[in-house]
């Protein structure tokens, strides 16, 4: 299992968010941030820092961030 | 799969561009986005100036004769020299007669010819590329040209701003031949389980024209496009180009047994700044080793991405020294392909602009 502070941590720097933490149960699609780019930026950074790449349809299955953890830890090689 | 040629090579490429320039800032507001969201996504993308077509009939074959009447009034190349046309295009004059045996006619090419449409996009031009070279070993093919060209801002909609934004028009010659080379391996591999990624879905017999496929409609959140239109699975394709692109670079060049440093540059479809820039990284290579500056100058041109990096880039430098490139077309089909070939002492090498 990957660590989910590392990780909500690298999320709030691709989603530009300063002013508050996130938490594992934060519904990221529901974020202001959110956004078709930060999609491509969440997708580029989890390759960079974890060799991951979770296709497309497996991530619209995502809503948590928590989700996104388990999916990269079930992914890695 | 491996195709292999021996003894090929590219003898000349023109590019053919609107005149026309117009800049993302200037339609913004056509789009359903905050200007600042709109404004993120295009640093990152790296749109700015594209070149597209004014007229709203623009039509490939415009360009197509534009830039073969060029070639010969500038005696580059004449009617009756040309074994085989092949044109490879999404956004054709018509679906039937083929547009290739249209230009033949238009053009005042001789009858002993082959005259083929394909129809390719994205990886358009590597297409064309294997084909003319498995035409030259007839031994009465001595000259093929392969022609690319797209009219994208006739397929795309313009309040699509996940394509449109994108897009530009152009289309280009490009001359093979035989003459003396080494070995040319062309890497090719298909899924056409995704096939639909990238998609028109009305037009066909699937799908007739009819007062609902003419409806704008919106078909992801923002986005609003006619089934006429051609949509793009932004996910899907991302996806798709950071799994199999580094992948098959590596696996090209452990077939040529060459390194990345044995190429000049990395000569690729341009589909954006961004996922180029984060092939080229994977690589390890620099960012200038694969130019990703077509999006932000002309506009993804579709079929004529890679003779529109090559002319813009290099161009006339092409026509006196040769060097080594990497050249590759992906994405619609879906289809990745790629091969290294020695490029130069081409007979022409630049682009020309239409009034159109």
């Amino acid at each position: 299992m990957i660590d989910t502070n590392q990780f909500l941590a690298q999320m709030q720097e691709v989603l530009e968010i300063e002013d508050r933490t996130l938490s594992p149960d934060e519904k990221f699609r529901e974020l202001p941030e959110w956004s078709s780019l930060a999609y491509l930026s969440t997708i580029a950074m989890i390759d960079d820092e974890y060799n991951v790449i979770i296709s497309a349809a497996d991530f619209r299955e995502l809503q948590t961030l928590g989700d996104i953890v388990r999916a990269i830890s079930e992914r890695q090689p | 799969m491996y195709f292999h040629f021996q003894n090929k090579q590219i003898t000349g490429m023109l590019t053919v561009v609107p005149q026309h320039r117009v800049r993302f800032e200037d339609e913004i507001d056509n789009y359903a986005f905050s200007r600042a969201q709109s404004v993120q996504l295009q640093k990152v993308m790296g749109y700015n100036e594209r070149r597209v077509c004014r007229r709203t009939d623009a039509c490939i074959s415009d360009f197509i004769c534009h830039g073969f009447e060029h070639l010969f009034s500038e005696g580059l190349l004449t009617p009756g020299e040309v074994d085989a046309l092949i044109l490879l295009t999404n956004s054709p004059d018509y679906l039937v007669p083929p547009d290739s045996n249209i230009l033949q006619g238009r053009l005042g090419m001789k009858q002993d010819m082959l005259c083929l449409d394909i129809n390719q996009g994205c990886a358009g031009f590597m297409v064309g590329l294997v084909q003319a070279m498995q035409l030259l070993e007839q031994p009465e093919i001595r000259k093929v040209a392969v022609v690319t060209a797209d009219v994208a801002s006739r397929t795309h909609s313009p309040r699509d701003r996940a394509s449109y934004p994108l897009m530009g028009d152009a289309a280009a010659i490009t001359i093979f031949e035989n003459r003396p080379s080494d070995p040319i391996h062309v890497f090719m591999k298909m899924d056409g389980r995704k096939a639909l990624s990238i998609w028109q879905p009305a037009g066909g017999l699937k799908e007739p024209a009819s007062e609902q496929t003419i409806r704008m409609r919106e078909e992801t959140p923002g986005n609003f496009m006619t089934r006429h239109h051609i949509r793009m699975q932004g996910d899907e394709i991302f996806n798709f180009m950071m799994r199999e692109i580094p992948e098959m670079f590596a696996d090209l060049f452990a077939h040529y047994g060459m390194t990345y440093n044995d190429v000049e540059a990395f000569i690729c479809h341009q589909p954006n700044k961004f996922i180029l820039n984060r092939v080229a990284k994977k690589l390890g290579i620099e960012l200038e080793k694969m130019p990703a500056n077509i999006v932000e100058t002309f506009g993804n041109s579709i079929s004529s991405s890679i003779p529109c990096c090559i002319t813009h880039n290099f161009g006339q430098r092409m026509e006196k020294e040769d060097t080594h490139f990497c050249l590759a077309g992906f994405g619609e089909g879906l289809i990745w392909s790629s091969t290294i070939l020695r490029l130069g002492s081409l007979d022409f090498c630049h682009i020309i602009e239409m009034d159109i």
